[in-house]
């Protein structure tokens, strides 16, 4: 009976020194407090109500998906700032795709679509194609180069932004149908749940599960956490790193298509900050810069803060300029964190 | 001059501005550098395709490059190499009218006339500025809110940045013509999604959760618009809150016959590529002097509606980007 | 445990030759490591040694010589050849990853997979792993305050007894270490010292790169010095002293 019991005791003091060691569980309880204090302080509580959380939500569905991509990279010692230039050119592909593809260039401008269920297809299609692409490139020029993955992707920011822009010829690609905004992206399932939130949830499942219990995931972090070590324990450390800048792109891809979704048209110049974004949301969620520490939960909860502090200062009329001085604060306090886990002796 | 004479150097003219960009000029031609604000806008497009057809029209060699961003420090690049390569004239949208003042200046003195475009310099050191009135064009669309929504109610309305004067100009004409027009109308603290739709998006899904009373709201460029429109269309609101915003590239247009925007501010980019070509080529060829242009000339702006836009008065203000490269 | 019987030829190498640009590192270094016998390898710096362990480990491909494991002659590609043909290397640096736990470093490389479609899509049986990591710790008598810390957090004797445990899991024929006690404390060094005798038990050769003569006269089976890339001197602990094992490094240099 004694040893039973003194096993449960150190189960649950080592399952609780892992928790309260863990930079997601205390970024969960900040987003649950920030959560309840905006409820509060709301008129008629209002920011407490379901719609909120699901509109919140379905704001924070194409961050979710390239936080988590960006969880595995950092995971692995990697660094992907093209992000943005990856999902605008993969946008611009998927728009020209299926505006080319629904219809004769009269029809379209017409706003008649003749081939519409085709051409979404084959423009989701093209945009994971781009996305996967991209990355590709960015995994061969970071493995066969052996440059840093910081000026690997900084050159491809521009040569994507550069591809975009030449293609779109500079503007927007119109004629987008709008239904792929009031039939997909306002979609919600069960009548609750927005579709692209729905998406964003099932891939993150599968993403987090990957990461913790499987190889895949073991050698991501090991790669991060001693690139020699994992040489020498037989890991192909450069193709489990490409495979990984290809997993990136497929998700911007994926993000592309809810932009497009959501917006009904390409958006040039509005991706400029979301590898920035991406990278803060795994960070306040847990992830190392370092490598080795990925937290594909805490980056949820990382691109979450941020929607949840603009929807709540703008709900309660405060100077929306709040936000950007507290994200940066929230930003320092988990990488400090972060350092304190690494040095402390358990 | 003959015709023989013009046709030649026309074709001549037409065939440089068709290799235009990789700047190869003859010491004959009129050459002029055309610095936007940004590319990836077809409000510059459009432009670009009227200071285009000028360039074609009058034999001159156009060179159009800017930079992908709205930033002064990333302009100034452009400036300096379109100005490097020894141009007749400039042609500039200045991105920061203070910090640009004294570049302009000396390149005045330097005999090289500047026409700035789309918005001013906060001292008048340049030839001429043609600029849409933006704090009318904000008036129109604060008239129309007026007409579209009686009875008091919330309004917002999204800028870009703080401290960019013309998209505030066109804030600050909506506010003043909506609190003019409408009795019991309430403005909220203006929101600043920059460039990004999604930004903007969110602040106007948070605005319709805050305000059940939120009757219309005014986005002061396309990127809002788009960010607006999605967040109004996710609330189910699309109809019984009233959207208007600026500018009418083709996705625009189809959206406002849609009913997706209850109103657009048209400018007219073309009209103002196309005539400050035309001034300054007139300026370089001494066609005109110089002392006998008037500082400031006002582009036209047009309220759209899908109700008139097919009048020819309101259709002929829709940007035309069929220039090819 | 191996098949083999005690004191058998393990590891044979003859005749290595290495040579680093105008740098002969190796000129003929041959090693005999016998089953259940702890050999030291001594020499000054730039003797060889670390190469010479390099070159049975798979890490450098030496230019001449012959290399056979458990009597057989290998073709070494890379260190997971080594690995996969039953010989363990512990590096100075011990390849551990520091973010990972101790199971998952033991089996780095080569978790163990569950069943059916969802373990050839990879997922981990992640108990096995842990219960069969434990046990080797229980068998070497480490013990561990907190079993799935980061390695990180471990001491550094502790590190290198996992790095130890690791390689006598899964070595069928010799273990390798170069230079596995430098820079630890007395009672480190003693937990070190013990799973080495827990390997040797296990039957496996093993290997000691070591400047720690004293300690190696007292703990090895046997020492082979090398001097200039090659073999000068192969002695039993039990019948010399420091003096001559250091006369046997230094050769004609060393100053009487």
């Amino acid at each position: 009976m004694k040893t039973d019991e003194s096993k449960l005791n150190r189960a649950i003091s080592a399952i609780s020194t892992q928790l309260l060691s863990a930079t997601s569980f205390w970024m969960l309880a900040l987003l649950m407090s920030l959560i309840i204090t905006f409820g509060l302080i709301s008129p008629n509580n209002v920011f407490l109500s379901a719609n909120n959380m699901f509109t919140i939500a379905l704001g924070v569905s194409q961050l979710g998906l390239i936080s988590v991509g960006t969880c595995y990279l950092l995971g692995a010692g990697q660094l992907d700032i093209s992000i943005g230039s990856n999902i605008t050119l993969s946008s611009i592909l998927c728009g020209k795709t299926v505006v080319a593809l629904a219809g004769s260039p009269a029809e379209v401008a017409a706003g008649i679509y003749p081939n519409l269920n085709w051409a979404l297809s084959a423009g989701a299609l093209a945009a994971v194609a781009s996305g996967a692409t991209f990355g590709w490139l960015n995994g061969v020029l970071v493995t066969r180069l052996r440059l840093n993955s910081f000026i690997v992707t900084l050159a491809t920011t521009g040569i994507g932004l550069g591809a975009a822009l030449v293609i779109s010829g500079g503007s927007n690609v119109p004629y987008i149908p709008r239904v792929v905004q009031t039939g997909f992206s306002n979609y919600r399932v069960g009548g609750v749940v927005p579709l692209p939130v729905l998406i964003t949830i099932i891939v993150a499942t599968i993403l987090w599960f990957i990461l913790r219990r499987t190889r895949y995931g073991t050698w991501t972090l090991a790669i991060g956490s001693s690139r020699e070590a994992s040489a020498r324990a037989g890991i192909d450390v450069n193709r489990h790193i490409l495979s990984l800048y290809i997993l990136m792109g497929v998700l911007c891809g994926a993000s592309a298509i809810l932009d497009i979704a959501r917006f009904a048209s390409t958006n040039i110049g509005g991706h400029r900050l979301d590898a920035l974004q991406a990278i803060s949301a795994a960070v306040i969620g847990g992830t190392s810069l370092f490598g080795g520490t990925a937290s594909v939960f805490g980056a949820l909860v990382g691109a979450l803060i941020p929607a949840v502090l603009g929807t709540g200062l703008v709900i309660i009329r405060t100077d929306p300029f709040y936000q950007l001085i507290i994200v940066g604060v929230i930003i320092i306090v988990a990488v400090f964190m972060d350092q304190k886990n690494r040095e402390r002796n358990i | 001059m003959p015709r023989s004479t013009i046709l030649r150097r026309s074709l001549f003219a037409a065939a440089l501005v068709l290799a235009s960009y990789s700047g190869a000029k003859s010491a004959d031609d009129v050459s002029i550098a055309f610095v936007p604000g940004l590319v990836g806008e077809s409000f510059y497009g459009s432009m670009r395709c009227g200071a285009l057809a000028a360039a074609a029209e009058l034999g001159v060699t156009l060179h159009y490059s800017g930079p992908t961003d709205w930033d002064i420090a990333l302009q100034t690049q452009f400036i300096e190499s379109a100005l490097l390569a020894k141009p007749q004239g400039l042609i500039l949208v200045p991105t920061d009218g203070k910090a640009l003042v004294t570049i302009v200046e000396e390149t005045m003195k330097s005999g090289i006339p500047v026409i700035t475009v789309d918005a001013p310099l906060s001292e008048p050191v340049d030839l001429h500025n043609i600029q849409s009135d933006q704090y009318a064009g904000g008036v129109l669309a604060g008239q129309l809110m007026s007409k579209l929504v009686t009875g008091g109610g919330v309004y917002l309305a999204l800028g870009f940045d703080p401290g960019m004067p013309d998209i505030d100009g066109r804030v600050k004409g909506f506010i003043d013509a909506l609190t003019a027009g409408s009795s019991g109308a309430e403005v909220l603290p203006i929101g600043y999604p920059q460039a990004s739709a999604a930004k903007a998006a969110e602040i106007v899904a948070a605005t319709i959760q805050a305000e059940p009373n939120l009757k219309g709201i005014f986005a002061a460029h396309t990127t809002a618009g788009l960010g607006a429109a999605a967040a109004i269309s996710e609330a189910n609101r699309v109809g019984q809150i009233k959207l208007i915003s600026f500018d009418a590239d083709p996705q625009q247009v189809s959206d406002l016959r849609a009913g997706v925007y209850d109103g657009l501010v048209v400018q007219e980019p073309y009209g103002i590529g196309y005539d400050a070509v035309q001034l300054l080529t007139k300026v370089i060829r001494g066609e005109v002097a110089a002392s006998s242009i008037k500082h400031d000339a006002q582009a036209p702006l047009v309220m759209a509606t899908a109700k008139n836009l097919d009048d020819p008065e309101v259709s002929k203000y829709l940007y035309n980007l069929d220039c090819g490269r | 445990m191996t098949s083999a019987g005690v004191g058998e030829l393990a590891v044979e190498v003859s005749g290595i030759k290495k040579r680093y640009g105008s740098i002969e590192a190796l000129r003929g270094a041959s090693l005999r490591l016998y089953r259940g016998q702890v050999t030291a390898l001594i020499g000054d710096n730039g003797a060889g040694k670390s190469t010479l362990v390099k070159a049975i480990s798979g890490e450098v491909r030496p230019d001449e010589g012959r290399i056979a494991f458990n009597g057989e002659l290998v073709a070494l590609a890379g260190t997971g050849d080594s690995r996969r043909l039953g010989v363990e290397t512990i590096y100075q640096d011990l390849a551990l990853a520091p973010d990972l736990t101790v199971a998952e470093n033991m089996f780095l490389g080569r978790e163990v997979r569950v069943a059916g479609l969802a373990g050839r899509l990879g997922v981990l049986d992640k108990r096995t792993m842990q219960e069969t990591a434990r046990q080797i710790l229980a068998e070497l008598g480490i013990k561990l305050k907190s079993f799935n810390a980061p390695v990180r957090s471990l001491s550094g004797g502790q590190r290198q007894a996992i790095a130890v445990a690791r390689a006598m899991k899964w070595a069928r024929h010799a273990v390798l270490m170069d230079e596995p006690t430098a820079a630890l404390g007395t009672l480190q060094r003693e937990l070190v010292y013990n799973s080495i005798r827990k390997a040797v038990e296990r039957n496996l050769a093993v290997l000691l790169i070591s400047h720690d003569i004293p300690q190696m006269l007292r703990f090895a089976d046997k020492i082979v010095v090398l001097r200039h890339g090659e073999n000068v001197a192969e002695m039993n602990p039990k019948q010399v002293d420091l003096r001559q094992v250091v006369d046997a490094m230094l050769g004609e240099a060393n100053p009487k």
